[in-house]
């Protein structure tokens, strides 16, 4: 099977403390890919390193056939994009705005762009913002004009990091809804969440990160026999190992 | 409650310190502490000893010259306080979160004004004032008639300059086109005054000058004992002065109240500045055009620029005319001029990554290599003071022509020019200070009033050194200059090279955990 996505060997510090240590994943291409743990387990690093935000200490990341070093770099943020939490918004824009200037960037051609950033402003419910400043928009608001963004972008590769956080139901729905367009057009699709109930309806593979490592890797065959028993809530708690509290601590309560 | 209070924005105030803030203040405390000493001593000395005494002392010294002084010092202590009286000395933004920790609003703005009071700062300038009004008042007896004086000055200060700061970003384009005008009122008003030899006939009009610096605010408090001397009088003048402070400190309390409950509202205010975004983009890039942007339309820097294009404005007209006479000090002419290259390299150049928070990360994912987007930031940030240095080294050589030290000048200006980039290509890189948006009134200016003297200071002992002459020995420090010219473009050549290893290991961790 193509692979979108190759990590091996990977190491990250922080001073002496490392937050990622011979990391190994592969990512299917095409996928839309669940990667979920514990907080502090390294996730968000992880998406700030393939998206080049980060550097790292050690091993090779291989995105789309590409590695990803300094020569490769400019060709690999080309094809990649993301919504990190907290999103990454041009706060003095308006909405139309940085939608423009990150279409100038990307070299999105003029001839149909504002067609398509109007089809998804008001498809996600944020036409009526276009000319807002984005620093006098909602959480939920910001969220989602870091998703067109990414979007507008053309990726092939797309990181989401926390991306249903703050977003309200209908929206939700909405983006799932071009999340697995954009699977239909073959872009792989990377999601971190603690809302286990959305990566469990919309992911394939999903990958529970813990303690620096990958500790278990549900491909859909493995998740559909496992989750006959137990929803994806009780498999990760039983990867996860987490210690029961004694009975007794919030007895003061 | 209240020790608490002071406590936590102890605490607040310490965790913000760095070695280099620290220096900072240091520098700038000292500075203000010797500026007061002068200020103070002179007063003292001239209400204190008797005229007679003085007259023996200094020929010169007559009653109204000695009132002059008097006048021109107090009204100088007056606006030296309204200047510096902060209203943004209390971190808003962490004093807020005690709100949701169950700390009364009301009770918190009464607690903040009140430390407000209580800073350092306006001690200094409140305790001046006391000591003065009871040396001239005479007795302990007095006191608290001039303790309610000073706590009213005080608090008309700070309700004025609270007012003052709210017109100022409500009516920012109308003011800079009435500054301008001012100033070139000012100027040519200057300009005649200095040709009809009115600084020969000054003497004369001593008794009219003192007339009107007796009216103004610092007049009016410094003479407030010849008024004040009847009992009945300084009843009636405690009993006003205080109602007014009352009112005045529910004002403050109100206002601070109103800050600490700003929150980003949830308008849909459009930007009505996109235009000259895109312009800037179109003409420089769009990392730096959105950069400079940035700058630009932070409000606090708008009124800066003003600033720094004043001193320079006002002393055209007299560096034109007067440039021969000035003699030993024509150096302080050539430090205004280039108060301005410097205020902008302070602007743009200073804190180059703390406008755009974690957004500039958004910038570095984009698929443009990272040395090409800081190389363009930073050309694009030394446009404006570049621009400037090269006009104004211009306009020198064009007016200076015949000067003998015209080397020495252009050297000097392209010397302290560099001196100050490579002060500030350290701290942009060293010292990354988020700059805040909201609520202009009561946030942190982008750059404070102790970065700013210091750099000023530095300035003024730098065009010392470079534009006074050196008599027969100045060709070597000419040749002096020219070799540090050389070494520090050189070294500065070498830290551009090295500004994206700088910005992966210095900023971007910072932006990074930045939440």
């Amino acid at each position: 099977m193509e692979r979108a996505i190759e990590i091996s060997g990977l190491k990250k510090y922080y001073g002496d403390t490392a937050v990622l240590e011979n990391f190994e994943l592969s990512v299917p291409a095409g996928n839309i890919f669940g990667l979920i743990g514990p907080n502090g387990a390294g996730k968000s690093t992880l998406i700030g390193i393939l998206t080049g935000l980060l550097d790292f200490d050690g091993g090779s990341i291989v995105i789309n056939g590409r590695q990803l070093n300094e020569q490769n770099e400019q060709l690999i943020k080309r094809k990649v994009a993301s919504v990190l939490q907290p999103p990454l918004l041009f706060e003095h824009f308006t909405s139309h705005d940085f939608l423009h200037y990150v279409c100038d960037i990307y070299e999105i051609p003029d001839t149909d762009r504002q067609q398509k950033i109007n089809g998804l402003l008001e498809y996600l419910g944020l036409l009526e913002f276009e000319h807002a400043k984005i620093t006098k928009l909602s959480a939920g608001s910001r969220k989602k004009l870091s998703f067109c963004a990414a979007i507008m972008s053309q990726p092939e590769v797309l990181f989401l990091d926390e991306p249903f956080e703050s977003i309200d139901v209908i929206s939700i729905g909405r983006m799932k809804t071009i999340l697995n367009r954009l699977q239909e057009k073959g872009v792989t699709i990377v999601i971190t969440s603690h809302i286990l109930e959305i990566v469990e309806n919309l992911c394939d593979d999903i990958a529970i990160l813990h303690n620096q490592k990958i500790i278990a890797y549900l491909d859909s065959e493995t998740r559909k026999e496992l989750q006959k028993d137990a929803s994806l809530s009780e498999i990760f708690e039983s990867y996860v190992k987490v210690e029961k509290p004694k009975s007794d601590v919030l007895k003061w309560l | 409650m209240f020790t608490k209070l002071v406590r936590y924005n102890w605490t607040v105030f310490r965790q913000s310190l760095t070695g280099t803030k620290i220096t900072v203040f240091l520098i700038y405390g000292l500075s203000l502490a010797l500026i007061f000493s002068q200020v103070i001593s002179s007063v003292y000395l001239i209400i204190t000893l008797q005229t007679t005494q003085l007259s023996q002392l200094f020929k010169w010294y007559t009653p109204e010259r000695g009132r002059f002084i008097l006048l021109a010092f107090v009204n100088l202590l007056w606006f030296a306080q309204f200047f510096f009286t902060n209203v943004r000395l209390l971190n808003l933004k962490e004093n807020r979160k005690l709100l949701s920790w169950g700390y009364p609003v009301y009770k918190l703005a009464r607690n903040l004004t009140l430390l407000a009071f209580l800073h350092p700062i306006n001690l200094l300038f409140n305790l001046s004032w006391l000591a003065l009004l009871m040396l001239q008042l005479g007795s302990l007896y007095h006191l608290p008639l001039a303790l309610a004086l000073v706590i009213f000055n005080f608090s008309i200060i700070f309700s004025a300059k609270f007012r003052v700061l709210t017109v100022i970003k409500s009516y920012q384009k109308w003011l800079l086109v009435l500054i301008l005008a001012v100033l070139v009122v000012a100027s040519a008003f200057v300009e005649s005054l200095l040709a009809s030899q009115f600084l020969s006939n000054i003497e004369q009009l001593i008794p009219q000058l003192n007339e009107v610096l007796s009216w103004l605010p610092g007049g009016l408090l410094g003479s407030a004992h010849l008024t004040l001397y009847m009992p009945p009088l300084q009843l009636a003048a405690l009993f006003f002065s205080g109602i007014l402070c009352l009112l005045l400190h529910r004002d403050h309390v109100f206002n601070t109240r109103q800050s600490l409950q700003i929150w980003n509202t949830q308008n849909h205010e459009s930007n009505d500045t996109g235009w000259f975004r895109g312009w800037l983009c179109g003409q420089i890039g769009n990392h730096a055009g959105k950069y400079l942007y940035y700058v630009i339309t932070h409000p606090y820097n708008k009124i800066q620029a003003l600033l720094f294009v004043v001193f320079p404005i006002l002393y055209v007209p007299y560096m034109v005319t007067r440039m021969d006479e000035l003699g030993s000090s024509k150096f302080l002419v050539l430090f205004f001029f280039m108060y301005a290259p410097m205020g902008f390299q302070l602007m743009f150049l200073g804190n180059m990554f703390g406008y755009e928070h974690r957004e500039l990360l958004r910038s570095m994912q984009f698929p443009i290599e990272l040395i090409k987007q800081l190389k363009e930031r930073l050309l694009g940030a030394l446009i404006i003071p570049l621009t400037l240095l090269v006009i104004i080294s211009g306009a020198e050589v064009i007016i200076l022509k015949e000067s003998q030290h015209l080397l020495s000048i252009i050297l000097g200006n392209i010397l302290i020019f560099q001196v100050f980039l490579v002060i500030f290509l350290w701290s942009t890189f060293n010292r990354l200070r988020i700059v805040e948006w909201i609520s202009f009134s009561f946030t942190q200016p982008v750059i404070s009033h102790s970065v700013q003297f210091v750099s000023g200071l530095v300035m003024m002992l730098l065009s010392a050194a470079f534009y006074i002459s050196y008599g027969s020995y100045e060709l070597y420090k000419q040749l002096a200059m020219l070799t540090l010219i050389i070494a520090l473009s050189l070294g500065i050549y070498r830290y551009i090279n090295n500004i994206q290893q700088l910005f992966s290991s210095n900023i971007m961790p910072q932006l990074w955990n930045e939440r």
